[in-house]
């Protein structure tokens, strides 16, 4: 029971931890992607729209290719450690962030932007009023990334290497358990991540029903 | 005051409008009408700078406030949307609209809407207020009240008002001057 409350919590804070550091770079350039008008940012928008769904064991190569020994970062000695699956979960959890948060500006950005000209609000202030009216969708992209984050095996188990009481997370354990023939235990931890799932989906799904409600959006 | 000299305004390669010099004066209301899709929405937009000209210049001497005609409103609340909450409040009663402060944005009405958002104007301090239909989805004693709003509240206090709107009205300003968009041209029609 130790060790899988110890899978349990490795998995949340490996996964909490990627996706704040996702969350705090990719809702500010998912905004900035939304409201920007020029050609690079235009061309952008498509880029992490595809990234977002693409496979993750691609971001698992990446990352080991950079901290194994003969990577340019190898001298950190980061393979099979916890920082290395919040990397590799950083880089899958990004662009499904971006790709989440820029559509949401681009219903009411022109209104929102020529009120706000209008009025003569400060940038400062206008970043404060969008922050505001966007925080379901914000709330639900980032609740998104967490989700995705912790779903995740293939590129954890690459640079996790699954190590027990250090890098076992709950998809790998559930693999490696499954392969074992230890059914009981993998159900137990399939059931606490389809349970911690399903609160994260019933959580967005509560906060999109709040909008979806609403006659003007 | 405003002074535009030679304004051209061109949307898509088409030209929407080309006058002459137009001096909008302080003090007054100055009513612009014309068909839908002339340029009436752009000629603002234009002076304010938020669309280029095509050629021409605009001034405008003093600070400066606009309404657009589809514009946002911040939510969650009507109450949100106000910097000086008890002017607002003061205003709202006189449109007879108190009541939706503590309402969210998302549950008003077209009209309730247009209450908040003139009364948000209102409120904020400038020589000059561009006011794109501000009374169109109120009903027509609402409208009434929000054009005594405006007198009391910029005419009377030696404010310039450009408004668009489609309703002949003058009755309740004591001077002004009501314009007429046709042919591409901004022609004075009235003169009180």
């Amino acid at each position: 029971m130790n060790e899988i409350m110890d899978i349990i919590l490795t998995s949340l804070q490996v996964s909490l931890s990627s996706t704040m550091i996702a969350a705090v770079f990719a809702v500010p350039f998912g905004l900035f992607l939304g409201l920007s008008t020029n050609k690079a940012a235009l061309r952008l928008r498509p880029v992490f729209s595809s990234l977002a769904g693409l496979p993750p064991v691609l971001a698992g190569i990446t990352v080991f290719l950079l901290l194994s020994n003969a990577g340019p970062l190898g001298s950190f000695r980061l393979l099979y450690s916890k920082p290395a699956i919040v990397t590799a979960q950083v880089l899958i959890v990004f662009p499904l962030i971006v790709a989440s948060v820029y559509p949401l500006v681009l219903p009411i950005k022109a209104v929102f932007l020529e009120t706000c000209f209008g009025l003569n609000i400060p940038k400062k202030k206008q970043i404060r009023y969008l922050f505001s009216e966007l925080r379901y969708g914000l709330l639900a992209a980032v609740l998104l990334g967490f989700g995705r984050a912790m779903a995740e095996v293939g590129a954890v188990m690459m640079v996790g290497g699954n190590i027990r009481y250090k890098t076992r997370v709950m998809t790998t354990a559930i693999v490696l358990e499954t392969n074992q023939g230890n059914y009981s235990t993998a159900l137990t931890l399939g059931i606490a991540l389809l349970l911690i799932s399903f609160s994260i989906n019933w959580l967005v799904h509560g906060l999109f029903k709040e909008v979806s409600h609403d006659p003007l959006y | 005051m405003i002074h535009c000299t030679d304004l051209s305004i061109e949307l898509n390669n088409k030209q929407l409008l080309s006058m002459e010099s137009v001096t909008f004066d302080s003090g007054m209301i100055h009513i612009i009408q014309g068909e839908n899709g002339c340029g009436k929405s752009s000629l603002f937009r234009s002076m304010i700078g938020w669309m280029p000209f095509t050629s021409g210049q605009c001034q405008i001497l003093g600070t400066w406030i606009y309404q657009p005609q589809q514009f946002h409103l911040f939510a969650p609340k009507a109450a949100d949307n106000f910097t000086n909450i008890d002017l607002a409040r003061q205003m709202l009663v006189s449109l007879k609209a108190e009541s939706i402060l503590s309402q969210s944005v998302k549950r008003l009405s077209g009209g309730e809407r247009q209450k908040v958002a003139l009364v948000r104007t209102l409120c904020e301090e400038a020589d000059v207020y561009l006011l794109d239909e501000p009374t169109s989805y109120m009903d027509e004693s609402s409208r009434l009240l929000a054009y005594y709003l405006i007198k009391e509240q910029l005419l009377n206090r030696g404010k310039t008002v450009l408004m668009i709107n489609h309703e002949m009205i003058t009755e309740p300003f004591d001077s002004g001057r009501l314009y007429l968009f046709k042919d591409r041209k901004l022609n004075v029609v009235k003169h009180w």
